[in-house]
């Protein structure tokens, strides 16, 4: 009897251990995450707006019906991504999230200055390299380090009315999120 | 004979309670944490990346992009004010006034997170269409048939989930969680 309880207490300990492993793993091993799920668009790279209906509709969960929202995945192995979006002043925000999801960067239109953003995502290592080139510049650019090498961009924009949602959708993917042309200069 | 079948106690107590204790807390959240006011519940720290790993781990089994915190605050309702579980069979008032913000939605998902299918396809609404009477409160009223004002249909059948967001707004801050402010309260009303 005396064993059995042993047993359960072993058990009850191991139980803790399995709970916190299998937690901390779930980010990683979850085959339907937010970048997964991007994967259905050809948005490696460029802007695509999500559809608002069809197959891809609600690719994401819990997406704003009141906004149109445009997604890149970008990815940093061959050096800086540069992204640059126009922002209506009826609300619009840049949203930088890491391969697991989480958000680590946010702009909003108050930001932008003559209607556009302009962010510069870079690895840890290529901070110094990047502080190196720079040169005086009309508008410095903003600097942002990603936690993983892989992540996307949310460029999302409030539509008032769904007859606004035709042109802030191609307004969402004139946004750009290419490699960055060192140095950058914009005038 | 005897301590095989001690060990296999152990790891079948130990893969049972461990597995089940995350599968409930990924799918349910924790009960504690996070801002709740009323039956709104929001986690303003997973716009972060100083996010617990069960907000992490949510998200990933969710397939969302969270609001980041500059961006907004995002609360979900999936019970009335009494704590019953939101049904489309019945109406639903919600009245109230909302904290400062530069702009607000109200939309409807499935319990999965996808939008829900409705004859008429409206699907929320938001601070830039609403109607509202001056000194008076917002007022939403949900429904299958049509309401004066300003009505969302709900689907056919099923539960479904409310989540409104704030954007642009001090919310989420440390400071102002700690003294939350009042919401829209869900009232239900008649039930088919």
């Amino acid at each position: 009897m005396m064993r059995l309880f042993h047993a359960l207490v072993v058990g009850l300990f191991l139980a803790g251990v399995v709970h916190v492993g299998s937690l901390l793993a779930i980010p990683s091993l979850a085959p339907r995450g937010p970048y997964d799920r991007l994967s259905a668009l050809p948005a490696d790279g460029r802007f695509v707006a999500l559809p608002d209906d069809g197959a891809n509709a609600k690719l994401l969960a819990f997406s704003d019906p009141s906004f149109v929202v445009a997604a890149c995945r970008y990815d940093l192995a061959d050096g800086p991504v540069t992204v640059r979006a126009a922002l209506p002043s009826t609300y619009g925000a840049v949203a930088i999230h890491e391969r697991r999801g989480a958000p680590f960067y946010a702009l909003t239109d108050k930001a932008a200055t003559n209607g556009t953003v302009e962010v510069v995502i870079l690895r840890e290592n290529d901070v110094a390299a990047a502080e190196e080139d720079e040169t005086a510049q009309a508008r410095p650019s903003i600097r942002i380090v990603s936690p993983s090498d892989a992540g996307f961009v949310l460029v999302r924009l409030f539509a008032q009315a769904p007859s606004a949602r035709p042109a802030l959708k191609a307004l969402a993917e004139s946004a750009t999120c290419g490699r960055s042309t060192t140095p950058t200069s914009t005038p | 004979m005897r301590l095989t079948l001690l060990v296999m106690i152990v790891f079948a107590v130990a893969a049972v309670l461990g597995l089940g204790a995350t599968l409930r807390a990924v799918s349910h959240g924790l009960p504690i944490g996070g801002l709740t006011i009323g039956p709104w519940r929001a986690d303003p720290d997973i716009g972060g990346l100083g996010a617990d790993p069960y907000l992490r781990a949510g998200v990933a089994r969710r397939g969302e992009a969270p609001l980041a915190y500059g961006d907004g605050v995002a609360f979900e309702a999936r019970t009335d004010d009494a704590g019953r579980a939101l049904d489309a069979a019945c109406d639903y008032t919600l009245e109230g006034d909302l904290p400062a913000a530069r702009l607000w939605t109200l939309s409807l998902f499935s319990v999965e997170g996808r939008g829900l299918e409705t004859a008429l396809g409206r699907r929320g609404t938001s601070s830039a269409e609403t109607v509202r009477l001056v000194g008076r409160p917002i007022v939403v009223e949900l429904s299958q048939t049509a309401k004066a004002g300003d009505w969302i249909q709900l689907p056919a059948n099923g539960a479904f989930v409310l989540r409104l967001a704030l954007y642009d707004t001090a919310l989420g801050t440390p400071l102002a969680r700690r003294t939350p402010p009042q919401l829209l309260a869900v009232k239900r009303g008649a039930c088919r």
